[in-house]
């Protein structure tokens, strides 16, 4: 608490007199509902961010980009809510509207779609769980479910978390028979720290407040505020979980019980490294003191999430504002300290309070952020923004994550379309596999923005000749390609539905004519056979994987078909396509 | 083609970038040499944690079950009886008996090895190939300067993913994605790549954000890697039958031979996996099984890379997640075990037939020379003609170094 200027003190009494307060039957009860502060309800709406970034664009001599245009804004706003990009039909729809609330009428509709609660499991499941292979003590799928089934109850961010932290009960129900209990997937993120809870410490400070306590592990830093003594403290409160293994010992996921237990279990009491942290009063991280006993992960939860508490509100605002602006008001946004200071803090307090007068409503948060000025805004070099664009003064441009870049080359190709039509039975377990694919290859860090592009060769060569987009260019029965191929649209019309399909656009004047004469340029050569072999020695190319039994059938049968799958190629290769713009 | 090709990129725009890019990395190239130092690292690493007691630290009595140890080509030391090949060069090896660390558990365990740091959620240390990466540069042949045979290994953390290794899996095959998918011939990819090109010309143009020049200039990799002539390093039919028959007909046999072809061809460091290690039951039949896959193919390794005159520029390390318990455990298995455990060492800067470090009678405790993790990787450092100590900015500004405190063990250095 000797860090974070008069305000934390300040608050660190309220927080103090509000824990004492909840405690005395805390014990019997689950942990306590938040009181919507009902009485200081704030708004602070799209508006007053607008006005607060205005001002400082003046004062920093930046010019902003123009508003980006209604394609632009739907890919872009269908991309971070949901996670794919919009079909060529709600393209059209959109385009064709005349409604001047259309922008936010859309955003509310996603945040009401089932995929918005997919998108945002995966995304959580991510933050939290990392993308590494968890040990026999984590259920993924169950956690997973959790997430989803919180996001599609729309369950408040505060409640999500404590539910989190203070989880109790069944990891799994696999290899259950019959009736059993009921399973709480939100306990495996406890589980999956469960032999390093000063880990789990790190993670839920860093996640859920943005401060990066495990920086004082080790030693104390001259240059940073907290101490080692803060790290125990904090870290303290995790060590009382009771883990419990209810089935027998079997190859898979172990069944495992998290309870509470009154004091630090041996095992972790023991250990050299967490003897100290055993030792300490557990703390919240501005100095409350927590319950040592059966309570403490209750009252940590409780602290955590009180809409008193100075990080809490501020941290997932941050990292929501940080995921749609492709920057958040700290880089990366789980970093908040002195020598990483807040752009702008005074709107990221007011957004914060707003959040929580709004019943820390994620929805409501996302659909402030999402009808900003600044959020609308092009991707365009007309604008003049400051050094490292840390005003937002121009869309900054967000490479896809793994899940998004599937959704949308699947959906931009109608891939599965493809694959049933040539026999692939389970498009579940296809889509499975590419999954797996993608996330290997995609693995990217989107809490971090980079001025450079952070790829791989790997990622390059998968899409330029692996076989995802390599088939989903290709016009086999069923793939988007050969759906318009088979239309008698004319060649101009062609173009267009398909850039409508792939781009999320209708192309310009410049594009349609450039576009027109490649696909009916008469000099073109005609493609090869399927099984030609190429420089490397094809067929032996690799990685047959799930669609390779779409290799061997001839698609490219003239010229001009060739082109036209040459054109989808080079779109979903492009920059444009594998950019959030 | 490749020439036609180069003139398509450079028309396209890229050119510029790309003699910047080959400028940078020839001047990688000099910084990077230092006289007598390896100029590649190959890490056969066997994933899982390789049992110390019944590979290259056998014990007699109770502790050590049914392997016996045989003499090697040096005097005094033995080494597991299913090790023939490796007894016969020992010569040429520096066994590591003392090594020693506290992380008991895979991930944790795999990843200090490779980054000499216990993980730390706040910052993700890169690997000793990153700093490779990162300090030399990328080789001149298009080929990258990290592979991976059988991966993933572990990654760049925050140098950036460019420095991550480039994996092939399964080692012996052609990496993937490196030909033309179906109907597309050098004619029909030119003529994308062109297509491309224009449309990433406008892109980047109305955005004028760098990411696209950066995306870009990967693409240009890609192409270069694609259409490298040095690509044939991984395609292994262009060895005699005999060799690839000495290697053993494996994956990590063939992954061994590869490492072989491309640390001829300049890429800096190759990680060769052999998983299967973590035998917490049937230690005995397993470990058996395991070393008549790993004798062929490391004799090999080392054979074939001084007859070809790379042994005194390639540093070839054994390792592995952990060693593991001198007691059996009720599945005739032995545990994680930390304390103690093996690594081999030989080639460039490292001396030849020696012993180092000692453990107790049962193989539980180092009782003479430890040699922790990180002064393993500092010695690796050193070798290579890296700093140990050099240092480089975490994203929260922390310095980090290379070898975390480790330093080099003098008596393992020529």
């Amino acid at each position: 608490m000797r860090n974070v200027e008069s305000l934390v003190l300040a608050s660190c009494v309220v927080v103090a007199a509000s824990v004492a307060a909840c405690h005395p039957s805390a014990a019997s009860r689950p942990p306590v509902e938040p009181v919507v502060a009902k009485e200081r309800a704030h708004a602070f709406g799209p508006e007053d961010v607008d006005a607060a970034l205005r001002e400082a664009w003046k004062r920093a001599g930046v010019v902003p980009a123009p508003r980006a245009d209604d394609a632009t804004f739907l890919r872009r706003v269908t991309l971070d809510v949901t996670g794919t990009i919009p079909t060529p039909e709600a393209v059209t729809a959109f385009l064709e509207s005349r409604d001047p609330d259309k922008r936010k009428k859309v955003v509310e509709a996603l945040v009401a779609s089932p995929a918005y609660a997919e998108h945002w499991a995966t995304y959580w499941d991510d933050v939290l769980m990392g993308r590494g292979r968890m040990g026999a003590a984590v259920d993924r799928a169950a956690f997973h479910e959790w997430l989803k089934s919180a996001f599609a109850a729309h369950t408040p961010w505060d409640r999500v978390v404590r539910d989190l932290v203070a989880a109790t009960g069944r990891n799994s129900a696999i290899g259950d028979e019959g009736e059993s209990a009921p399973v709480n997937g939100a306990v495996n993120w406890t589980l999956r720290f469960r032999d390093a809870p000063q880990d789990l410490a790190g993670n839920a400070s860093r996640v859920f407040l943005g401060v990066q306590i495990q920086c004082a592990q080790c030693h104390d830093h001259k240059t940073e505020a907290w101490k080692q003594d803060d790290f125990r403290s904090f870290a303290s409160a995790f060590l009382r979980a009771r883990v419990e293994q209810v089935s027998p010992k079997t190859m898979g996921t172990k069944q495992l019980v998290l309870s509470d237990e009154e004091k630090v279990p041996p095992r972790l009491a023991k250990n050299a490294d967490l003897a100290p942290v055993a030792k300490a009063r557990p703390r919240g991280l501005d100095g409350t003191d927590l319950e040592a006993g059966k309570d403490t992960r209750r009252s940590l939860a409780t602290w955590m999430t009180s809409p008193e508490n100075p990080w809490f509100a501020k941290a997932i605002v941050n990292r929501m504002w940080g995921h749609f602006l492709g920057r958040g008001f700290t880089d990366p946004v789980d970093d908040v300290r002195p020598s990483n200071p807040v752009v702008l803090p005074e709107v990221l307090d007011a957004l914060a309070k707003d959040f929580v007068a709004h019943g820390f409503d994620l929805g409501h948060l996302v659909k402030t952020i999402c009808a900003t000025e600044a959020y609308q805004l092009s991707a365009s070099a007309a604008a003049k923004p400051d050094p490292e664009n840390k005003l937002w003064a121009r869309f900054h441009l967000v490479p896809l994550g793994a899940e998004e870049m599937l959704n949308a080359v699947v959906r931009a190709t109608r891939i599965e379309d493809a694959a049933q039509k040539a026999g692939v039975q389970r498009t579940e377990q296809l889509r499975a596999q590419l999954d797996k694919q993608m996330g290997f290859l995609f693995d990217v860090d989107e809490e971090d923005d980079t001025p450079d592009y952070e790829g791989t060769v790997s990622q390059v060569l998968a899409l330029v000749n692996g076989n995802l987009v390599g088939n989903g260019s290709r016009a086999v029965p069923g793939s988007a390609v050969a759906q318009v191929l088979a239309s008698s649209a004319s060649d101009e019309e062609k173009i267009e539905k398909l850039a409508l399909q792939i781009l999320s656009r209708k192309p310009n004047e410049l594009e349609r004519s450039l576009w027109l004469a490649y696909v009916s340029d008469p000099s073109r050569p005609r493609a090869p056979a399927p099984n030609a072999p190429g420089p490397r020695g094809n067929p032996k190319r690799g990685g047959g994987g799930p669609l390779a039994r779409l290799d061997g059938k001839p698609t490219a049968t003239d010229p001009k078909r060739a082109a036209y799958e040459d054109l989808v190629w080079a779109w979903l290769n492009s920059s444009e396509f594998t950019f959030n713009h | 083609m490749t020439i036609l090709k180069r003139r398509d990129v450079l028309a396209a725009g890229v050119g510029l970038w790309l003699s910047s890019w080959l400028e940078r990395s020839a001047r990688a190239e000099e910084i990077a040499r230092t006289p007598g130092a390896a100029k590649s690292v190959i890490v056969l690493w066997m994933n899982g944690g390789p049992s110390h007691i019944d590979t290259w630290d056998p014990k007699k009595g109770k502790v050590a079950g049914p392997h016996k140890a045989i003499r090697t080509r040096v005097e005094g030391v033995s080494i597991s009886e299913h090790l023939p090949g490796l007894a016969n060069i020992a010569d040429k090896l520096a066994i590591v008996r003392g090594l020693t660390s506290k992380e008991g558990n895979h991930a944790r365990a795999q990843y200090q090895a490779r980054t000499a740091y216990p993980p730390n959620p706040t910052v993700i240390h890169p690997a000793f190939s990153a700093w490779m990466s990162k300090r030399f540069g990328e080789p001149k042949t298009g080929l990258p300067a990290v592979v991976s045979l059988g991966g993933p290994s572990v990654g760049p953390g925050f140098f950036g993913v460019q420095h991550g290794p480039f994996v092939v899996q399964p080692p012996g095959l052609m990496p993937q994605n490196v030909g033309y998918g179906p109907q597309v011939d050098d004619a029909r990819f030119a003529s994308r790549m062109r297509l491309l090109d224009s449309m990433e010309d406008r892109f980047a143009q109305s955005t004028g954000d760098p990411k696209v020049e950066g995306r870009r200039a990967l693409y240009a990799k890609a192409d270069r890697l694609m259409h490298a002539r040095d690509l044939d390093a991984f395609d292994l039919e262009k060895e005699s039958p005999s060799t690839r028959a000495a290697f053993g007909d494996t994956p990590f046999g063939k992954g061994c031979l590869t490492a072989v072809r491309l640390v001829a061809t300049g890429v800096r460091y190759v990680e060769v996996t052999l998983d299967g290690w973590d035998t917490h039951v049937d230690v005995f039949g397993r470990t058996k099984k395991l070393m008549g896959v790993l004798d062929p193919a490391m004799t090999a390794l080392v054979t074939e890379l001084e007859k070809r005159a790379l042994l005194d520029q390639t540093l070839v390390v054994w390792m592995g997640d952990f060693g593991r318990t001198p007691k059996l455990n009720a599945n005739d298995g032995r545990d994680h075990h930390p304390a103690a455990q093996s690594a081999v060492l030989a080639g460039a800067g490292i001396k030849r037939g020696i012993v180092h470090g000692e453990t107790d009678a049962e193989g539980a405790k180092v009782v003479k020379d430890p040699v922790r993790i990180q002064d393993l990787v500092a010695t690796m450092a050193k070798v290579t003609g890296l700093d140990p100590a050099d240092t480089a900015s975490s994203p929260a500004g922390r310095p980090i170094a290379l070898a975390n405190d480790g330093t080099p063990v003098a008596s393992l250095l020529a």
